[in-house]
């Protein structure tokens, strides 16, 4: 999407200074700071609790899950089956991250610290003095200097010469307030010869005074420092140290060897997620310092420096590859780049490929780490809102200087889709749901997740584009436009993070058992509608955490509200502004409202509700035809009923988004929005309509045979309907952006193409259309697509096989297939407080019942037998007890055996109670009691024996677990 | 008493680049390894212009060929593991070196001292016959230095 650049600002329009819009620089180094401080907490926590176990309080208790089951080769979702029957948040022992938080306090202490002591240190290095008169006897420095303070408009720093510096450079250091500018010697021998080199070097300094580098970079620098000696290498020394453990076994003391196989793929994704936390933090603080240094360079440049002073050679570099590498490592820019920059300014207000891919990888990092803080998602925000602040921002400041600069308008889709590719990395090396296996179930659904944030990036470079067409100033658009934004991004990443990742572990809701929560909520016949619920119970939940939660929702509404807003807004000015002009017959920036397309997005949107009543009408058509009996249309009915609404709707709105994106020239994302809701939202109101007047449709009747006026039940369903159509709004912008990625994928393949592209100073530079790079966009889209149009089909073929072997009970857990993890199952379980305990308890009753049984009777012969009550009451009440409690402790985990054990305590209580029962009326027969007492003992004594047989194997496997 | 590499530089830089006594003013307390390494250092620092090559600076020149020169002469032995110990302590301090001092150069010597200053001129920027001219002011400093100091020596304090 281009539009064409306007010409100078008109009357109702703002002049559009991308500097009015922060760079977002500060918030990147927020948010390294953010990233710091929230890894160092669990790696601190981490590395005290393994040096001093003494402070552990490890937030997951592996024996306890193992004894509810655990089964770490088993899927996800048999183990979350477990988590559902057995109370798994006892093994979840909250972390108060006590000694972490310590640590990380320390750590801001001493960055503090280094903060404060950084500047004296420095300063106080030989050889650095004032510039007097022995330096400057005619003052002509000084002078200089002075000039230069009062073109950058700062305060006046300290200047002072490094006389053992030979370079013709300069550097400034200092803390807030406390500037220094240290000019190199070098460059004091050159300012004769070449003094427009020494004001540029100059102005440069002051710039990064007037930026605040200074102040921000330091600290950052300080911060750094600290977390790499404090916290990051003794992390990795620690974590390495407990991977090569679990292997080798060497070291008992640092623990968690015992849990092998099964925590390896934890451990070493914990050291591989701490090397990749290390690679971002550098990548990232690079790029910030890097882009730093351009600034510094543009606002040198405006004020008065000589672009020539940058027409520095530097030595060729022999490999492109090295010194890519170097330029992507170093936290100083090469001259290639400074220079390129300085004729491109494009660079300075946009977020390049890296930047978009780094701020994607940290999201996920970040938030999963934050949720192993905190259950609730309150905290997601904390690194959620500055990722999204900082795209959003970026995203209007690359809009307004292409404008200002006449270049096309970014689409956002690029920037987009490099975002989604970081947040698919960070994702699969965070892997909140997944964490004891090294791959995803179905990672094929994070190639899907690009195109998501591709079509967040575009809606919000089309919104600015909206904000600034239609001539709205941007001063009090922009702040509530980004915030809107923001909360969009940051409900996505929530929402993806709490329920969209379920997808990469397969079908997690059939595993909860959703298809049994559905026939609770929805009662009915539902053995007619077997392949209905398959088809529509794992949707039906999706939908509903987006359409029926006030964030998910409310986001879904903003995205076609607000742009229909900022259509709606300026209506009123332009008119004015049109007639104004007219009058006095000068040209204006007013545009008609057919150039933002939003026309014909409401005609689309029109056509669409059409379709979708047709397709509404033929689906009552169809369910009058196929409805049960009048007394039978019950919850279940209306659910698939409202299943076939929902699906036909979001086919309508999709189709619709995707044709609407095709043909419109403007705004197409937008546009497709617009169109998809209204379009959706006319046929809800349809539905309504029809569902009210329902029984007097004749062949479209569906619930009701009687003819009568039933708003308030139409109200029901139209609301029902609404919650599951709803989410189709973010169904049509990602459509859309599907379609925005092929057409730009369509353009650049195209050869000859030569227009620059939208989005970053490396579209614009010449030889980006190189065949190689087209080729491999090319594949990239085609992949990005076909697995966009694949996988839900494929899911969904998925979902149809497995319609045939319905199972309606919840699928019974069985043992591991791994002889190790059995074994660690019985161990842990023997172990458990509420575990083997009770058998023991159990088994010694009867051992004492046996040994003891002489003394329990009177009389001999066998005829002549009498139980002796004082002396076995107590023998019988703590068998009944003991086997009572048995029955409400934990099962054994493997449920051959725990069916044995708990058919032996029912026979148990049984024995007992009767035992007692004798013993309390004489009058009884008590030969049966003695018999079951001793049938009791036969059975406990069967199922002991082969369980503890389970148990010694765990020790056999795991010595020492006893 | 023997003659220091900085009592060279001294000379020379009073002789060739009387402006630049300043720089020698500035570094009059920071030991000689610290200043030659120092005067070497090529990095872009945090928040530095970026530039990296060294500019025509007299001083630089003659102190680095100097002190180079007198330091390989002087240590062609392998420098102790102790040495390099102390050396690195004394840095970490921030302490200085003891002074270099130029031991006797052979003429072959001294040749090749005076090739090596008009390199490291040359290559920071000055011309070719100013850079020549610099080389002999080196090398005649030196070789004055062979001849009976008495007379120079309330001169050069």
């Amino acid at each position: 999407m281009t539009g064409s650049p306007r010409g100078k600002a008109g009357r109702f329009r703002e002049p559009a200074n991308p500097r009015a819009v922060p760079s977002g620089t500060t918030l990147r180094f927020l948010l390294l700071v953010l990233a710091m401080i929230i890894a160092s907490v669990g790696m601190l926590q981490t590395t005290l609790e393994t040096l001093a176990p003494s402070l552990s309080n490890g937030y997951i208790d592996w024996d306890c899950l193992y004894a509810r089951g655990l089964d770490p080769h088993a899927p996800l979702g048999s183990n979350l089956h477990n988590f559902r029957r057995h109370n798994w948040n006892a093994c979840m022992r909250a972390n108060s991250y006590g000694p972490g938080l310590m640590g990380t306090a320390g750590m801001a202490v001493l960055a503090l610290a280094l903060y404060w002591v950084l500047p004296r240190w420095r300063s106080r290095r030989g050889g650095l003095v004032v510039i007097g008169e022995q330096w400057d006897p005619n003052g002509e420095i000084r002078a200089e200097l002075s000039t230069c303070v009062q073109k950058a408009r700062v305060t006046p720093p300290r200047f002072l010469v490094d006389a053992a510096a030979t370079d013709a450079s300069a550097v400034v250091f200092g803390r807030t307030k406390h500037h220094t500018v240290c000019l190199h010697a070098g460059l004091l021998a050159i300012r004769q010869s070449a003094p427009d080199r020494f004001r540029a070097v100059v102005l440069h300094e002051l710039a990064h005074i007037r930026n605040r580098d200074v102040d921000i970079g330091y600290a950052v620098v300080a911060l750094w420092r600290v977390f790499v000696i404090m916290v990051l290498v003794p992390s990795l020394l620690i974590q390495a140290a407990v991977v090569v453990n679990g292997v080798t076994h060497i070291w008992p003391a640092l623990g968690g060897s015992d849990l092998l196989p099964s925590t390896l793929p934890i451990n070493t994704r914990a050291l591989i997620q701490t090397f990749f936390l290390l690679f971002l933090l550098t990548l990232a603080r690079a790029d910030t310092l890097r882009h730093r240094e351009l600034q510094a360079d543009a606002d040198a440049i405006a004020a008065g420096a000589d672009p020539n002073a940058w027409s520095i050679e530097a030595p060729a570099e022999r490999s492109v590859v090295l010194r890519s590498l170097r330029e992507l490592w170093y936290p100083h820019p090469s001259w290639r780049q400074r220079r390129r920059a300085l004729q491109h300014s494009d660079a300075l207000y946009s977020l390049a490929a890296l930047q978009m891919f780094l701020i994607g990888c940290a999201a996920p990092v970040l938030t999963g780490t934050l949720r192993t803080y905190s259950s609730t998602n309150t905290y997601t925000w904390v690194a959620a809102a500055p990722a999204a602040l900082i795209i959003s921002l970026s995203v209007w400041r690359s809009l307004l200087h292409a404008q200002a600069e006449g270049r096309p308008e970014p689409t956002g889709i690029r920037s987009g889709l490099w975002l989604g590719l970081g947040l698919a990395a960070g994702e699969l090396i965070s892997q909140v749901y997944n964490f004891w296996v090294w791959m995803p179930e179905h990672p094929e659904f994070l190639l899907l997740l690009p195109l998501a944030p591709a079509a967040y990036a575009a809606w919000t470079a089309q919104c600015a584009s909206l904000v600034v067409r239609c001539g709205i100033s941007v001063r009090w658009t922009l702040w509530p436009s980004v915030a809107a934004s923001c909360l969009l991004a940051g409900g996505g990443l929530i929402w993806w993070n709490s329920f969209g990742s379920l997808a990469l572990t397969g079908n997690i809701w059939e595993a909860i058992g959703s298809k049994q929560a559905i026939q609770q909520l929805f009662p009915g016949s539902w053995s007619d509608y077997s392949t209905e619920l398959d088809l529509f119970a794992p949707a039906f939940w999706y939908l509903v955490t987006l359409g029926g939660q006030p964030g998910p929702a409310g986001a879904a509404l903003a995205l076609w509200a607000i742009p229909l807003l900022l259509w709606l807004w300026p209506q009123t000015a332009r008119r004015l502004s049109d007639s104004s002009s007219r009058s006095a017959g000068r040209e204006t920036n007013a545009v008609s409202p057919a150039e933002f397309g939003v026309v014909h997005a409401v005609k689309a949107g029109l056509a669409g509700a059409a379709g979708c009543w047709l397709a509404v009408a033929g689906l009552m058509a169809w369910a009058h035809t196929s409805r049960p009996a009048s007394g039978k249309r019950d919850l279940a009915f209306l659910f698939v009923y409202n299943g076939w609404l929902t699906a036909a709707i979001w086919a309508v709105t999709l189709i619709l988004a995707a044709s609407v994106a095709v043909t419109a020239r403007r705004l197409p994302l937008v546009q497709a929005v617009i169109a998809g809701g209204l379009a959706q939202t006319l046929a809800v109101l349809g539905f309504f309509a029809a569902s009210s007047a329902d029984g007097c449709l004749g062949p479209f009747n569906v619930v009701y045979d009687s003819c009568s006026w039933r708003p308030r039940a139409a109200l029901e369903l139209a609301k029902w309907l609404s919650l599951t159509v709803l989410p189709a709004l973010y169904g049509s912008a990602i459509a859309a952006a599907a379609v925005l990625v092929l057409a730009e994928s369509v353009r650049r393949a195209r050869p000859g193409c030569t227009r620059p592209g939208p989005d970053t100073l490396r579209d614009a530079t010449p030889g980006f259309y190189s065949r190689r790079r087209r080729h491999l966009w090319r594949a990239g889209a085609a992949g990005l697509l076909s697995t966009a149009v694949v996988v839900p089909l494929w899911s969904t073929s998925l979902l149809h096989s497995g319609a045939n072997d319905v199972s309606w009970s919840v699928p019974e857990q069985s043992a591991p297939a791994n002889a190790r993890d059995r074994a660690r199952q019985a161990g842990a379980w023997w172990n458990d407080p509420s575990g083997g305990i009770h058998l023991y308890y159990v088994s010694s009753d009867y051992n004492e019942y046996t040994e003891k049984f002489d003394t329990f009777i009177r009389g001999n012969p066998k005829e002549l037998w009498t139980l002796d009550a004082p002396k076995l009451r107590p023998v019988c009440r703590s068998l009944t007890r003991h086997a009572r409690q048995a029955q409400r402790g934990l099962p054994f985990p493997d449920p051959a055996l725990q069916k044995s054990w708990s058919a032996a305590l029912k026979f148990t209580v049984r024995a007992g109670q009767n035992c007692l029962k004798v013993l309390d009326h004489p009058t009884l027969d008590d030969e049966p009691v003695l018999d079951l007492l001793t049938d009791g003992t036969n059975k406990t004594n069967k199922i002991y024996s082969r369980i503890m047989a389970r148990v010694e194997e765990a020790d056999r496997y795991w010595p020492g677990t006893l | 008493m023997a003659l220091t590499v900085r009592e060279v530089v001294h000379d020379v830089v009073c002789d060739a680049a009387p402006d630049e006594t300043p720089i020698l003013d500035a570094l009059a307390e920071v030991g000689d390894e610290r200043v030659v390494r120092r005067m070497k250092r090529r990095r872009r620092e945090q928040l530095g212009f970026g530039v990296s090559e060294m500019a025509p600076i007299v001083t630089a020149v003659v102190w680095i060929a100097v002190h180079e020169f007198c330091r390989a002469a002087a240590d062609s032995s392998v420098m102790t593991l102790r040495a390099r110990a102390a050396a690195a302590v004394r840095r970490l301090l921030r302490r200085p070196s003891p002074e270099l001092t130029v031991p006797p150069l052979s003429p072959e010597q001294l040749q090749a001292l005076h090739g090596r200053v008009i390199r490291d001129a040359v290559s920071s920027g000055m011309e070719a016959a100013a850079a020549e001219q610099l080389a002999d002011r080196v090398v005649a400093r030196l070789v004055l230095e062979e001849q009976p100091r008495d007379a120079e020596e309330p001169e050069l304090q």
